[in-house]
């Protein structure tokens, strides 16, 4: 059978199958999926339930659980793109995965296909129960503006999917993926204003944090589900919007440049 | 097509590859025939899983010419790879499927795929199809990675190390999947290190000793070359007996000659393992 004979359906099929496995594989695992998918939905019911007070903020009065949704919907991007991107690359090398696909007729770019459709599937999900969770149970509303949202959850997937694969390939240990990644991302989310308030952060620390993307990225999801005035707390008075998505497309780009250096389909 | 291809599945011309400086195959030659097993035996650390998978089309070597069924490897098109099949040496991915699932995914990929029910069948993996692989035996977990390279009908198989850890009748079992497969007209090569499965299967065996085939033809060829000396055991008054000989016949002519009771006489031929074990000490000691 020649590649013109072929039709559409069996081209596709790689990829499709890729996507179908890589979502059924996830879900499949009680760790990833307590861990990884159900954690920031966790926190936050308890956020809700044990933080009922009011905080002040830039002469603003607002409910605490309404204050710390956008920090967690940042974390759930992080986890659902970044540490479930780099712990499954690291696996499909640690398992013989990677090199079994290689030995295969599977096109390389099913395999990417296949990580970028478990990251749609489960952060949408993810996202989605995590604003049902807040509206449900804690009243409180979604994004103020549904735009600044739909931005930042894309170049968020965006920029955690493609440093994902660059650092699962780059790790010189893949085994030990599952203890060190999710400890890093725990880190970075006390000190990227995910856990906490980050204008409360000591500030030698929060100009550390600001190198990493998840700051930017919990900024970005203040600035579209939290009221303007708000913004009077953030670093320089203002959302400063326009710099958080460049800063994140920034990172979306970088870590795409690193995986595509480091993420050798064939060993030479 | 069939007129561009050679009539060696395999042909390898003074290959060699090293690792940061540290040199892993030197000068390799090595030519496996169409349909035919091909052993590829060698201690730990002499460059048979790097042979392997420079076959492959996994890594590339420094410097020789490589053709495996008429292409270079590494950068092969999908077609080439459509008429593959590969047991790495360690696998432990797909954890989370079920048996059919794992077998049914990696069935898309081929032009001319099994039938999974048939795959199965053909491992001894029919009864476990409904079981996740993580819960698999060691030697279940085997059968599954040779289903894996067996669902795309290729007409040339790799193997490397597929039994270890088998119990010896799940051996058995995979030694008569591996004559199947010969008997179809699979090229198969196989790397291990058991010397009787080798002696077994394969049609020529080729020893590998730090990076080089220092020895190489059917496993009679080798001994004949390099097992001269027959084992000869007996039992007489004066106890048991047992003389490593290049000339059997004439020692046992020799006992006779003496007319003394002598029972339990066996003469052993040199064993592949034999042969494989004074290679190695041989061109070890210097």
């Amino acid at each position: 059978m020649t590649a013109a004979q072929q039709t559409a359906s069996s081209r596709l099929a790689p990829y499709a199958g890729r996507a179908r496995l890589e979502v059924k594989q996830f879900f499949r695992q009680r760790d990833a999926v307590i861990f990884t998918f159900g954690l920031p939905i966790l926190i936050y019911a308890l956020y809700g339930v044990t933080m009922t007070g009011t905080l002040t903020l830039g002469g603003q009065t607002v409910d605490h659980d309404t204050y710390m949704l956008p920090g967690l919907a940042a974390a759930a991007i992080l986890l659902t793109s970044f540490q479930a991107t780099t712990l499954s690359v690291a696996a499909d090398r640690a398992t013989g995965g990677l090199k079994r696909c290689q030995t295969t007729p599977m096109p390389a770019s099913a395999f990417v296909v296949g990580k970028v459709a478990l990251v749609l599937v489960s952060s949408l999900a993810q996202i989605v129960l995590l604003l049902l969770t807040a509206r449900i149970f804690f009243d409180v509303a979604g994004p103020l503006s549904w735009g600044r949202f739909a931005a930042i959850y894309f170049l968020g997937c965006s920029a955690g999917t493609t440093c994902g694969v660059a650092i699962g390939w780059a790790l010189p240990n893949p085994k030990g993926a599952t203890t060190v990644v999710p400890a890093l991302t725990l880190a970075m989310q006390f000190i990227c204003g995910v856990f906490f308030i980050f204008s409360a952060l000591p500030t030698w620390l929060q100009l550390f944090a600001q190198t990493l993307p998840l700051t930017w990225l919990a900024r970005g999801m203040r600035a579209a589900f939290l009221p303007e005035p708000l913004a009077a707390a953030e670093r320089g008075g203002s959302w400063e919007f326009p710099l958080t998505m460049l800063i994140l497309a920034a990172w979306a780009v970088a870590g795409g440049l690193l995986a595509m250096r480091s993420a050798r389909w064939r060993y030479v | 097509m069939a007129s561009k291809e050679p009539t060696a599945a395999i042909s390898m011309r003074g290959v060699s590859k090293s690792y940061d400086g540290r040199p892993v195959l030197h000068e390799l030659d090595l030519e496996v025939k169409r349909g035919e097993v091909y052993a590829l035996l060698g201690p730990n650390g002499a460059g048979k899983t790097t042979t392997v998978e420079i076959l492959e089309g996994l890594r590339r070597p420094d410097s020789g010419q490589v053709s495996v069924l008429g292409d270079i490897p590494w950068g092969a098109h999908a077609s080439w790879r459509d008429r593959i099949g590969v047991v790495l040496q360690e696998s432990s991915d797909a954890s989370d499927l079920s048996v059919y699932e794992a077998v049914a995914h990696h069935r898309i990929y081929y032009s001319r795929p099994r039938a999974v029910d048939d795959v199965l069948a053909s491992v001894g993996l029919a009864e476990a199809s409904r079981s996740r692989v993580g819960v698999l035996s060691g030697g279940q977990r085997r059968r599954l990675d040779v289903a894996l390279a067996l669902v795309g009908s290729p007409d040339l198989v790799f193997l490397d190390e597929p039994t270890t850890g088998f119990d010896p009748a799940a051996r058995r079992d995979f030694w008569s999947l591996v004559l199947e497969m010969r008997d179809q007209g699979t090229t198969v090569l196989l790397t291990t290190h058991y010397m009787e499965e080798a002696e077994r299967l394969s049609d020529r065996v080729g020893v590998l000793l730090r990076g080089r085939l220092i020895a190489q033809g059917t496993t009679h060829e080798l001994g004949e070359r390099f097992g001269r000396e027959s084992a000869v055991s007996w039992t007489d008054g004066d106890g048991a007996h047992s003389v490593r000989t290049p000339q059997p016949e004439q020692l046992v002519a020799a006992l006779q000659s003496r007319g003394r009771q002598v029972t339990g006489l066996t003469i052993t031929r040199p064993t592949l393992e034999d042969v494989y074990l004074s290679l190695i000490e041989t061109k070890v000691s210097p």
